[in-house]
């Protein structure tokens, strides 16, 4: 058994100059877990972890065979402690296995059916999600993972039932979506992906199925905390600009905000597993103060709930100095500049997709072109080597880049799902930036 | 806030001596008068958390603008300020006296809470107290234990009644330093304190300290600083209390002297110092020309025959040093603990 502590640390230039109003900062939770004989409170939730495949009529040939061996090969490395469903998704969705323990009797029977799977029917993705939540009420207390699997585009009349039973499902269980081949569209998975807080990635090749499950069954497996929640009080005069997460990955959770008062509101962040470490980028308005005026800005805890009680396990504060030192108040924080670094990367990827999906190669290039001078600043060699399958680089630096000719389908929307991954700020070039 | 005010640094009920932080009375028990909940200077509300930041509109109101005063005789003041910069006040002092011993008997603590660590002003509070409370345990057995009669009956030699004193004063550092090293959260500033204690006994004078409090001794004639600053050449501390302090490499250190003379024992934090390090300069603060021309006129005029004219109230001196710090724009917390010794062969 592990016990996990959690710590926040804060990064930020609190110095503001005369009138300012924007306070950024960067906030790294980490949590570390340390084996325990009698675990406390914090020990480790049971974990209910759903398979949602899709079994259209698209999906047939070799793609619903290396969907039958992952899910078996998935089966297989779910840990003792969890239970497990199988949800069939076609024109409504089917549950092929309801809520199993994972033991290997469990196991057995469920792998079992999974032989049996064909496919044939449409896609209604609303209809899987709202047969998964039903199973997912059976145990509450558990960590909720799901991992759903397509390889098409929704079905066009399902656009309104499935933004309600999103809804529904946010904060009930968390999803990662996966996309089989090219005939999928990114913003749709990327949408309910971000809804439930899971992640997205494109898996070009069938064959390529099974080690991608198995990552993201080793990473649900891993997590021990269901629920942290991330608590931001403010004074009253301040606005709460956005608040992201920006490492591993961006997701805004602005939208998200739960609010408890007017000063002070919670935002989702899932489950945990005991030894990772986040980052979170608020930016605030606050009404500005005198020089020599020191203000709390805001102060960010985590809130961790269990059977219904919560408990603050970490605390972080934002501070706003104003000066009329322009030395202090024009320096911005290096974790801050990263943060904004690689958001202004996801965007410019966005962006140049985009134009060129327009057909505005100039555009494309000029916006990509300065993506692959970002991703070199900031050492995101992953995003870089993505980019290199689209543009052929003349000099990075510059962000001198050419479109190619033939640019595979796969590797675009690669580059699409993956540009919001970001690279943490590299410490071992300080003052770089 | 020039107007001298013993405030709730004596017990209401027994009038004994308060410790900085004490929230019982150590003679009676009765409970000391909590701080005032003071309203934010910018909104009114009355929402301050304990670094002074509002809940209401988020800005930072100076907290501890009562200066902390304690005085236990005419002859043994302290004060300590926030001085004009700071938002808080991060010093911590503490005065002990056995009345009942003969000759009488002094304990002064001075801490300097360290600006870069979190919660620097606990961490100075604590030192403070647990300093107190341990030299008030340790000295008052000793002095009431019956095989310290040669104590008592004041035939003890200087240097073993020194060693005595040191190895009470080492004991309350090491209680200290335990203290403030359990404030540690796992942060990568743990709370730290920099500490001068002086005990005074029998004429016999015994400091111990750790960064760069000082403690002086000032007198019309042979002035000198009994301290030497643990820091560096850019005036980085190189020991402290707290949990990333290492007591075995980085020991206290210990000093030792026989009064002779009429003059007083000054601890201070660097927020006085800073301004005037020389023990001729701080003197010069007590004893200010134009009251030295005074004592002179008396002289004159054969009123006094003596060297040592009746002193005014520490309360007031210590006052006069504080007023001299903030005056030179007090950009530090400003400490000062001071004690008079009057000669009386004169
Ligand atoms: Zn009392
Ligand atoms: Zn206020």
């Amino acid at each position: 058994m592990t016990q996990t502590t959690f710590s926040a640390e804060v990064f930020q230039n609190p110095y503001l100059p005369e009138q300012g109003e924007e306070v950024h900062a960067i906030m790294t939770v980490t949590s570390s877990g340390e084996a325990v004989e009698h675990p406390g409170p914090a020990s480790e939730a049971p974990l209910l972890f759903g398979l949602i495949c899709d079994v259209s009529g698209s999906m047939g040939g070799a793609k619903i065979l290396a969907a039958r061996q992952a899910m078996t090969q998935a089966i297989e490395l779910l840990p003792p402690r969890a239970s497990f469903f199988v949800i069939l998704g076609s024109d409504d969705g089917k549950v092929l296995v309801p809520t199993t323990p994972a033991s290997e009797a469990g196991k057995a029977s469920a792998i079992a059916h999974i032989r049996t799977i064909t496919a044939q029917g449409g896609t209604v993705i609303s209809s899987w999600l709202a047969a998964s939540q039903q199973e997912f009420t059976k145990q509450p207390q558990a960590i909720a993972q799901a991992l759903l699997l397509t390889d098409g585009q929704n079905d066009s009349s399902d656009e309104a039932a499935l933004a309600q039973v999103l809804k529904q499902c946010e904060g009930q269980f968390q999803c990662h979506c996966r996309g089989v081949g090219t005939g999928w569209h990114v913003k749709e998975l990327k949408a309910i992906a971000t809804a439930l807080l899971g992640s997205t990635d494109i898996i070009p090749e069938p064959a390529q199925m099974v080690a991608d499950f198995q990552a993201i069954l080793g990473q649900a497996a891993r997590q021990t905390i269901r629920e942290i929640k991330l608590r931001l009080w403010t004074p009253s005069s301040t606005e709460v600009v956005y608040c992201k997460q920006v490492s591993p990955e961006i997701v805004d959770l602005t939208d998200k905000a739960l609010s408890l008062t007017p000063q002070s509101r919670d935002y989702p962040t899932g489950a945990w597993s005991s030894c990772e470490s986040r980052d979170y980028h608020f930016c605030l308005r606050v009404q500005p103060g005198k020089v020599g005026d020191e203000m709390l800005a805001g102060r960010a805890s985590l809130v961790s709930i269990e059977d219904g009680v919560e408990t603050k396990i970490a605390e972080a504060k934002v501070l706003a100095i104003w000066t009329d030192d322009e030395a202090r108040s024009t320096k911005i924080d290096r974790h801050v500049a990263n943060a904004t670094g690689q958001a202004e990367l996801a965007d410019s990827i966005q962006q140049g997709l985009e134009a060129r999906e327009r057909g505005n190669l100039e555009a494309a290039t000029a916006k990509l072109g300065r993506a692959v001078q970002l991703a070199q600043a900031s050492g995101n060699e992953a995003t870089a080597k993505l980019l290199r399958q689209i543009v052929e680089v003349e000099d990075a630096a510059s962000g001198t880049v050419k479109l190619r000719r033939d640019i595979a389908k796969a590797d675009a929307m690669a580059l699409e799902t993956r540009s919001t991954k970001t690279q943490r700020i590299q410490l071992s070039s300080p003052g770089k930036s | 806030m020039q107007t001298l005010q013993i405030s709730s640094d004596q017990c209401s009920h027994c009038n004994s001596g308060l410790l900085a932080g004490d929230r019982f009375c150590e003679t009676c028990g009765t409970p000391c008068p909590s701080p005032s909940p003071t309203a934010c200077t910018h909104c009114g509300a009355l929402a301050l958390d304990t670094e002074g930041f509002c809940q209401q509109c988020g800005l930072r109101s100076p907290q501890g603008d009562e200066p902390l005063q304690l005085q236990l005789s005419l002859d043994c003041a302290g004060l300590s300020d926030r001085g004009l910069q700071r938002y808080l006040n991060q010093d911590a002092i503490a005065i002990l006296a056995w009345p009942d011993t003969q000759p009488e008997s002094w304990g002064l603590v001075v801490c300097d809470g360290i600006g870069s660590s979190a919660r620097a002003e606990q961490a100075a509070q604590l030192a403070a107290a647990t300093v107190g409370e341990s030299l008030q345990a340790s000295l008052q057995a000793s002095f009431q234990d019956p095989l310290q009669k040669q104590f008592q009956a004041q035939i003890m030699l200087p240097q073993t009644l020194d060693s005595l004193l040191v190895g009470c004063l080492g004991r309350s550092l090491d209680q200290a330093q335990q203290a403030v090293a359990h404030l540690a959260q796992g942060e990568a500033n743990a709370p730290a304190t920099t500490v001068v204690v002086a005990v005074i006994r029998d004429r016999q004078l015994a400091v111990g300290w750790l960064g760069d409090s000082r403690a002086y001794w000032l007198a019309a004639q042979g002035s000198c600083q009994l301290t030497q600053d643990h820091s560096d050449a850019a005036h980085r501390l190189t020991r402290w209390l707290g949990a990333d302090a290492d007591l075995h490499q980085y020991p206290p250190q210990f000093v030792c002297r026989e009064l002779l003379d009429s003059g007083y024992v000054l601890l201070c934090s660097d927020g006085l110092w800073n301004y005037a390090p020389e023990p001729e300069q701080l003197w010069q603060i007590l004893h200010p020309p134009e009251a030295a021309a005074a004592a002179a006129d008396l002289d004159a005029d054969g009123a006094r025959d003596c060297a040592w004219a009746p002193e005014p109230d520490t309360a007031i001196l210590t006052q006069r040093l504080i007023d001299f710090a903030r005056s030179q724009g007090g950009h530090d917390n400003i400490s000062a603990v001071l004690l008079r010794i009057t000669h009386q062969s004169a």
